[in-house]
Order: C-alpha cells, then structure tokens, then sequence
C-alpha cells in the first residue's frame, strides 16, 4: 500500500516538473530566458548616458524633461525625446522590442490617445 | 584651563545651529542654477497687440494656426463643425445700421493675469508660467470641461476626434478628450520667435512681444492709451489688446 502511494507520488511529480525537465535536458535553462534583440543605432557608438542606467531609468529621465518643457519653458536637447530619435531612428526595432518583451505599453506614442510621434518603419507603410 | 559651563553650550549650540544649516545653502545655490535656466520665471509678460483697423478678415492667421500647432479641422458641414477646435478664431462683427461694413476680430486665449480657466481647474492642469502665458498641460488634464465654461472668452476647445492630418511633426499632436487653447505658439517662444500668426499675419495687424519692456512694440501700442481689452467688466487682465474695437 505505502510502496504504491509512494510510486504515485514519484509519477506525480516526475510529470507536474515535466516541462522542466524537459528544458533541462535542451540546455535552455543553462542559456536563461530569450532576451530581445535589439538593434543599435549604426551612426553613434554612446547614448546620453550609460546603457544600463538608460535601460533603468529614460523613462523617468524623459518625465522629468516633459514636466520641465511643458510647465517651465526648459528645453534641453540632451535628454530631448527628439535627440533619441536622432539616433534610434526606428522605433520598432529598438524600443518596441524590449516594451513588448516585458509587456509595456506607452500611451505616448499609442495608436489611441497616443499624441506624440516616433520615427517607426510601420507607420510610413 | 577649563572651559566653563556657559561657553561650552554656546559653541555646542552654534555648532548644532550651523551643521543644520550648512548643507541647506548649498540647495539654496543649486535652486539659484535652477531658477536661471528657467523662463518661466522671467520679468516678461507677453502679450499680443490686434489692430482691428489693419484686419481684414482673410483668415490667414486661423489657417496658419492650424497648421503649426495641429489644430483640428474636420470640415465646414454642419456635421463636422461641430468637432472642430478653435484656437484662434476670426469673428465677423455685422452691423445692423445700413451702409456699416462688417468688422473682422481675431479672438484667442487673452491670456489673463488672473485666468479664470486656472481658478477651476481640478487637476491643475491649467497653469500660468511666470511669462504671463496660460497653458493646459494635456498629461494632465482629465477633460471634466470646467475651464470651457469659465473662460469668458470662448478660447476653450475640446479634442473629440484623432487628428488624422498632421501638419507640423515638431509639435505633438492633440491628445483625444482634453480642453486645448491658444499657447502663443509657446514652442516657438521658447525658440526666440515670434508666434505663427503674428509673423504670418499678410496685413500685419498683429505685434506681439514683451509688456513689461517699455521699448518693444506692444508696449508702445499699449501705451497710446488707444487700446481697449474684451470684456473689462470681468476683471482679468487679458494680455490681449484691441486697437479700434
């Protein structure tokens, strides 16, 4: 009685860790998750400021820079979202990849409610 | 020698006073840096100069406006006027007295020193920069409408329908639900030029420029003492003055 409890137990969990045996035994889970592949821009080798800090933080850096433009009258060119598109000259290739990788959505530049305009190879089709 | 005990609190005090203060400066100097890259908090009023006698009424400046800021336009059949957006709208004044000749009146945000628009807006959405322009800040605004009906000036529009036809890429364009309204092209003052109307205007009947300065044109314009604002009665100070209204 307890060998075939123990036996089906065994079975249980041999199939509930299936898939992750399954990928194991691929070497996927040694390689980690597919990351986005983006493409850089070919023109420039540095952006504004460092890789990883503009990964974390362009998203804050340019709400900071709208607040400052729309309600002060500050306008800078560094940090402008009209200096990123000089060099990520199509949207679709290098933002849209990582946002529909971790499953953001922008109301920027939204199909609806979506004011601002980005350099995009689909919109000029 | 030993210190006695009153010394000793006096300096421990000072030195608790000054290790509180002394970091504070230094965010008084970096506000200091802020505050002159900062155009809004300059001693400039901008205000607009219209003279009513030069205006003939051809539209250019409402066609213009369109084009640099995206206002919207749909169409002039009665279905479609009714989503259209003004910001600066041409007002054809009709006499009843025969032989009199129709009047033409440009009308935009007055830009009031103490907008009535800003008074009511929930969200702070409106807001005033120190430059005396009155702007909405569309991330803001939630659309409840309350500054169309408070502004005496009608300036107000709000954006029902996408803008399919984009004219000018520089500027964003109207986000969907939100109250809009004349900026004084503030794009292009934030650049040193002159708002689209008045630089486009074919008959030049409108200055623009800084009151506050007694040599610009406007402040020359205004006092001559020849001008009058819309509506006095209510109080605002419109930034808008009216030459032969």
């Amino acid at each position: 009685m307890k060998i075939k409890a123990i036996g089906a137990f065994l079975i249980f969990a041999i199939v509930l860790a299936s898939p992750f045996l399954v990928a194991l035994a691929n070497g996927e889970i040694l390689k980690g998750a597919p990351q986005p592949k983006l493409e850089l821009p070919k023109n420039a080798t540095k952006c504004v400021e460092d890789t990883e800090y503009m990964a974390a933080n362009h998203m804050n850096i340019l709400k900071e820079e709208r607040e400052q433009a729309v309600r002060r009258g500050i306008r800078t060119k560094k940090h402008s979202l009209k200096n990123c598109f000089t060099c990520h000259t199509d949207k679709s290739k290098f933002c849209d990849r990582c946002h529909t990788y971790a499953g953001v959505q922008p109301t920027c530049f939204a199909e609806v409610g979506g004011c601002h305009y980005a350099p995009t190879s689909k919109k000029q089709e | 020698m030993g210190m006695d005990r009153r010394t000793f609190l006096k300096l421990g005090g000072a030195f608790a006073v000054g290790s509180i203060l002394a970091p504070g400066t230094q965010y008084l100097v970096m506000a200091q840096d802020e505050n002159s890259k900062d155009k809004s908090k300059s001693k400039t009023r901008w205000a607009m100069a219209v003279d009513l006698d030069k205006c003939t009424g051809c539209k250019v400046c409402e066609n213009v406006c369109r084009e640099e800021n995206n206002v919207p336009f749909y169409g002039d059949s009665a279905d479609e006027k009714r989503y259209n957006a003004y910001w600066l709208r041409v007002a054809d004044i009709e006499s009843e007295l025969p032989g009199a000749e129709t009047r033409h009146m440009p009308i935009m945000c007055q830009h009031c020193d103490d907008a009535p628009c800003i008074e009511v807006c929930v969200t702070k959405a409106s807001f005033k920069r120190d430059d005396g322009i009155v702007l909405v800040d569309e991330h803001r605004c939630i659309g409840c409408r309350y500054c169309v009906y408070a502004c005496p000036y009608k300036a107000r529009s709000i954006i029902f329908k996408k803008n399919e036809n984009v004219t000018n890429p520089n500027v964003p364009a109207m986000m969907v639900g939100v109250a809009t309204k004349c900026s004084f092209c503030v794009q292009r003052i934030d650049q040193g030029k002159k708002p689209a109307c008045v630089e486009k205007c074919p008959h030049e009947a409108l200055t623009f420029g800084n009151m506050n300065d007694p040599n610009s044109e406007v402040a020359k314009i205004i006092a001559t003492g020849n001008v009058k604002v819309l509506r006095p009665e209510k109080r605002v100070g419109p930034g808008v003055f009216y030459k032969g209204l």
